[in-house]
């Protein structure tokens, strides 16, 4: 099969667009109101998940060069510092105002007078509060296993994974918001 | 009175500020998407790896399947999250096009009107 050049992909977004493009005038002239569809830009949480994710990414550092099982009391107050910043985080993060429902903004109605518009919501909270609590509740768990001498490197490692995994998520979207 | 209105020149504004919008944002975010999946599949592959090789328990098994999934549904939050900031922008900039049109129109007419675009609802 023939790969498509760029001219052609342009080609073929120019033709989508053009497509949608009554749809979207249509919706445009039923309302004409710009929307907001997540939560303003804080520049102080991606600054503090920038520093969360710093302090657990030494833990981990210091995990992997440790002799497990054992040695949990050296690494407590790491635990401690980093599992309260996420908790904190994930508290601001959630405390920041949210955008009203999609449909409400668009349309200015709510479709049935029996839904609610909340749950309308494909988002109840910025998905990047999901992302920092599952990342807390990792370090949790690991931090637990560390204290009853049950952590091997092994099994740390499948935590790091986990780990990044959901920091990167938060990030991505926290960075992403900023428009 | 004829006002003069460009209604093809505004479309193809439309049509290249959507195609600019969709294409910086898919180029932003494959990164994202391969470096996601890619992380996933990695360790779903561990906990397989490490249940085979007894490296962990029934216990800490479930607890890392439970995690996966609890991750796994974390990236397609994101992925909305970031679809829906695609959707605001687009939807923003063609009503920013439609109203400044309007507005371009009507100081050309000489009307001294000025409509102004609705602001984004705060909550």
């Amino acid at each position: 099969m023939m790969r498509p050049t760029r001219k052609n992909r342009v080609a073929t977004g120019t033709l989508t667009c053009v497509r949608f493009l009554p749809l979207v005038i249509a919706a445009v002239v039923l309302t004409a109101c710009a929307i907001k569809l997540a939560p303003d830009y804080d520049r102080s949480i991606i600054d503090g998940i920038t520093d969360a994710n710093e302090q657990a990414l030494i833990l981990f550092a210091k995990v992997e060069s440790a002799s497990l099982p054992g040695g949990y009391a050296s690494r407590a107050d790491a635990y401690d510092t980093v599992i309260g910043k996420f908790e904190a985080l994930a508290i601001q993060i959630k405390a920041r105002p949210y955008p009203r429902t999609q449909i409400e903004q668009i349309f200015g109605i709510v479709p049935s007078t029996g839904t609610q518009p909340e749950d309308l919501r494909p988002l109840e909270v910025p998905p990047s509060y999901n992302s920092i609590q599952t990342a807390s509740a990792t370090l949790t768990r690991m931090r637990d296993r560390d204290k009853g001498g049950n952590l091997t490197r092994g099994e740390a490692k499948g935590y790091r994974n986990a780990y990044v995994t959901s920091i990167e998520q938060a990030i991505t979207y926290e960075k992403a918001i900023e428009r | 009175m004829t006002i003069p209105f460009d209604t093809e020149a505004i479309g193809k504004d439309i049509v290249d500020t959507l195609n600019g919008i969709l294409n910086d944002d898919i180029s932003r975010y494959v990164s994202f998407f391969k470096s996601q999946t890619l992380g996933l599949a990695k360790q779903a592959a561990w906990i397989a790896e490490a249940t085979a090789t007894g490296e962990i328990d029934a216990d800490t098994r479930d607890w890392f399947i439970g995690n996966l999934q609890r991750m796994t549904e974390d990236f397609i939050r994101t992925l909305v999250g970031l679809t829906l900031l695609t959707i605001e922008k687009a939807w923003n900039a063609v009503v920013g096009i439609l109203w400044g049109a309007i507005n371009t129109a009507l100081d050309a007419a000489s009307i001294p009107i000025q409509i102004p675009v609705p602001s984004a609802p705060s909550s």
